[in-house]
């Protein structure tokens, strides 16, 4: 085994425990910290791969910016309220022996096959040097994935339309919840005790017969 | 300039955001006349690519073909029809227009690309693009709990499904060392198709694929995402995102995977009899509507996969292949849906829900136009001839007996006439009951219009098949 392979298996590894924590942790603050780490070994995977670049991104956005950000949210709420509540629901006990299944079903596919000859195995040790750094990074992203990474802006555009548009606007929003709920409360119990209609509340006009 | 379609509704869902925050509030119902304005020249634009050689564009991510053409067409007439209905709605309900139309034109854009799409990463990225925009579309009443539990369970079903897809398509690249599409098949046509990572290959993208068009057993997001979110919305979700995830279907499996065919014809049969029948039965037992259609979606899931499952890739043009029948099903699927929906919203008028069999009693009487063409549309939904919905299904069962799958055939004659009995109970109850409210409808020219030409579309692609055959069966050459 030489030392590349080492340090990949050492990597995934602890990559795979700290995820399994993600999920598995009761703290959500405990449970974005193994994020942290779980980022920090891919990183040092992409490191391997000769992609410095993604490496570097990985550190600074996901374990930089987006995981801090998930502590700062945390500390704005009650995570103990959080914690009481059950972290698995009634399906855990069929979906766990299925996840183990796929995950051995997975491995067994790999398994079958000589992962050498795949012809994506197949790029020198040459061209992958070069692959994974900045200039041919910005190369491609400005050539051949010029379109996706223009699509990906308005992918990011829309997640910004819907956090402002899906955001309440406080105390109005509650009030007409409120409303909302009682009318449908309203709704359903005339509905059960007569079977009939409900007088509208708006005013529109009447259509008395055909609309054409 | 091969993307000009797409760039128009890019321009447009801009544009449309830019005004709705500079306009005043009263001035904003113009913006509809742009979202219309913008969808027809688009549309233009898009006709006048059919025939022309089909070319390819920013280093092979994306192709301007017939088959673009067509879905584009699909896709507008969709966005056309969608904003029609969607004013009278909206106003009601005080939904914000200019974000609603923004996030149509958003998500229209990422159906264009997912179908114009020859790359694995562009394919990608368009259907997050789509996806996003319609998962913000489902919970745009942020008010409604039903309509923030849709939003919520589509996005956390959606993200995970799109792991699984991306999943997928890395394995694709491991395998073949390619992105292209069309390398793709170049590399599984050199290779062994007798390759274990194949087969999880073909199961991970069936399943993310099938989670965003809603085969059974990935479906559960569906009747609650389409109950919760603003009627509108729910009829672009049933068509649009639903078409644009066979085209992906179609580019994946089809133009990438064509070799594979033997591989994975069989899952995909057992897919669509699982999906079909199972919606059916579950779709008979619904008293609101909005679920009932959700179910009828499911089900019309699967009768579309069964030109998937008896596609010939090669064959082309012949008469009753699969993959044109599977088209031209969509074309029909597309007008009688979004007219059914389209009656949904016009009968929730003035009501908080509306959505149950009970508000459509004596609509007959009440809304005799309105009542024919919710008719028309149950009874194209059913397959009864000559409605549009019965050539759909006919060329479907030709396609599964020609290909050699007769039991397929005979599973889908028996689920229609199993889904008989839920359509046909809207019409029993819009005229066969008796009510004493005078609940008030719309008065709305668009959502007249729009019912008009979803009830002559449904009418006339039946009665005049053969055009619209031709043209789907046009729209596969490339294959």
């Amino acid at each position: 085994m030489n030392a590349p392979t080492a340090v990949f298996i050492v990597l995934a590894a602890v990559a795979v425990v700290s995820s399994l924590n993600v999920i598995l942790r009761r703290n959500p603050v405990h449970s974005a910290i193994f994020l942290a780490l779980t980022i920090l070994c891919l990183a040092g995977e992409f490191v391997l791969l000769n992609a410095e670049f993604i490496a570097a991104t990985e550190v600074i956005v996901y374990a930089g910016a987006i995981i801090v950000l998930f502590l700062f949210t945390m500390m704005l709420l009650d995570i103990r309220g959080g914690m009481r509540t059950r972290q698995f629901q009634n399906q855990f006990g069929l979906a766990a022996p299925i996840a183990v299944l796929l995950v051995a079903l997975l491995g067994a596919a790999v398994g079958a096959i000589n992962i050498s000859g795949l012809p994506a195995a197949a790029l020198s040790t040459l061209q992958a040097a070069q692959l994974g750094s900045v200039q041919n990074l910005g190369q491609e992203l400005y050539s051949n994935f010029l379109l996706p990474f223009e699509l990906a802006s308005l992918v990011l555009t829309v997640g910004l339309i819907g956090a402002i548009g899906l955001a309440g606007h406080g105390a109005e929003d509650r009030e007409e919840q409120v409303r909302i709920e009682e009318a449908l409360e309203f709704d359903t119990k005339v509905r059960a005790k007569e079977g009939g209609h409900l007088e509208p509340e708006e005013e529109l006009v009447p259509a008395g017969g055909h609309h054409a | 300039m091969a993307v000009l379609p797409e760039v128009v509704v890019t321009v447009l869902a801009m544009l449309l955001l830019l005004l709705d925050a500079v306009l005043p509030e009263h001035r904003k119902s113009g913006l509809t006349w742009l979202a219309l304005l913008g969808f027809v020249v688009a549309g233009a634009f898009n006709l006048y690519q059919w025939g022309s050689p089909a070319q390819s564009a920013y280093g092979g991510m994306v192709g301007a073909d017939n088959f673009t053409v067509f879905f584009n067409t699909l896709f507008l007439a969709t966005a056309i029809l969608v904003v029609l209905m969607a004013p009278a709605y909206l106003r009601e309900r005080a939904l914000p227009f200019g974000e609603f139309y923004s996030l149509l034109s958003f998500a229209v854009l990422g159906m264009m690309f997912t179908a114009a799409s020859t790359d694995l990463i562009s394919l990608f990225v368009s259907i997050e693009l789509m996806v996003i925009a319609v998962y913000i579309l489902a919970g745009l009443a942020r008010r409604e709990k039903r309509s923030n539990e849709a939003s919520l369970k589509y996005f956390l079903l959606g993200a995970f499904a799109s792991a699984i897809l991306v999943y997928g398509m890395s394995w694709l690249y491991g395998i073949t060392g390619q992105t292209n599409l069309a390398k793709i098949a170049g590399v599984l046509k050199a290779t062994s198709l007798d390759n274990p990572l194949l087969l999880m290959t073909i199961a991970l993208l069936a399943v993310g694929v099938g989670f965003k068009v809603a085969l059974v057993p990935f479906h559960a997001w569906t009747p609650d995402a389409y109950e919760g979110a603003p009627t509108p919305a729910t009829a672009f979700m049933s068509v649009g995102p639903k078409a644009a995830a066979f085209a992906a279907l179609l580019r994946i499996f089809i133009s990438a995977m064509g070799p594979a065919q033997p591989d994975y014809s069989l899952l995909f049969a057992i897919l669509a009899v699982l999906t079909m029948t199972l919606a059916n039965v579950v779709a008979i037992q619904q008293n609101n509507i909005k679920r009932m259609l959700a179910y009828s979606s499911i089900a019309h899931s699967g009768y579309i996969l069964v030109g998937l499952a008896a596609a010939q890739p090669g064959a082309g043009s012949d008469q009753v292949a699969g993959i044109p029948a599977l088209m031209f099903y969509l074309f029909v699927y597309t007008f009688m849906t979004l007219g059914a929906f389209a009656i949904v919203a016009y009968v929730q008028a003035g009501q908080v829900t509306g959505e149950s069999f009970d508000d459509y009693r004596a609509l007959g009487r009440r809304a005799p136009m309105t009542a024919i063409a919710m008719t028309l549309f149950m009874l194209s939904l059913t397959g009864v001839p000559p409605l549009a919905g019965f050539f759909g299904k006919a060329y479907l069962i030709l396609a599964a007996v020609h290909s050699g799958m007769a039991w397929l055939a005979v599973a889908m004659a028996v689920n229609s006439a199993i889904s008989a009995y839920y359509y046909l109970r809207v019409v029993v109850v819009m005229y066969m009951s008796d009510t004493t409210e005078r609940v008030p409808l719309y008065r709305s020219p668009f959502i007249h219009s729009m019912l008009a030409v979803a009830s002559l579309a449904t009418f006339f692609v039946g009665v005049f098949a053969d055009p619209f055959l031709r043209f789907a069966q046009g729209a596969t050459l490339g294959f």
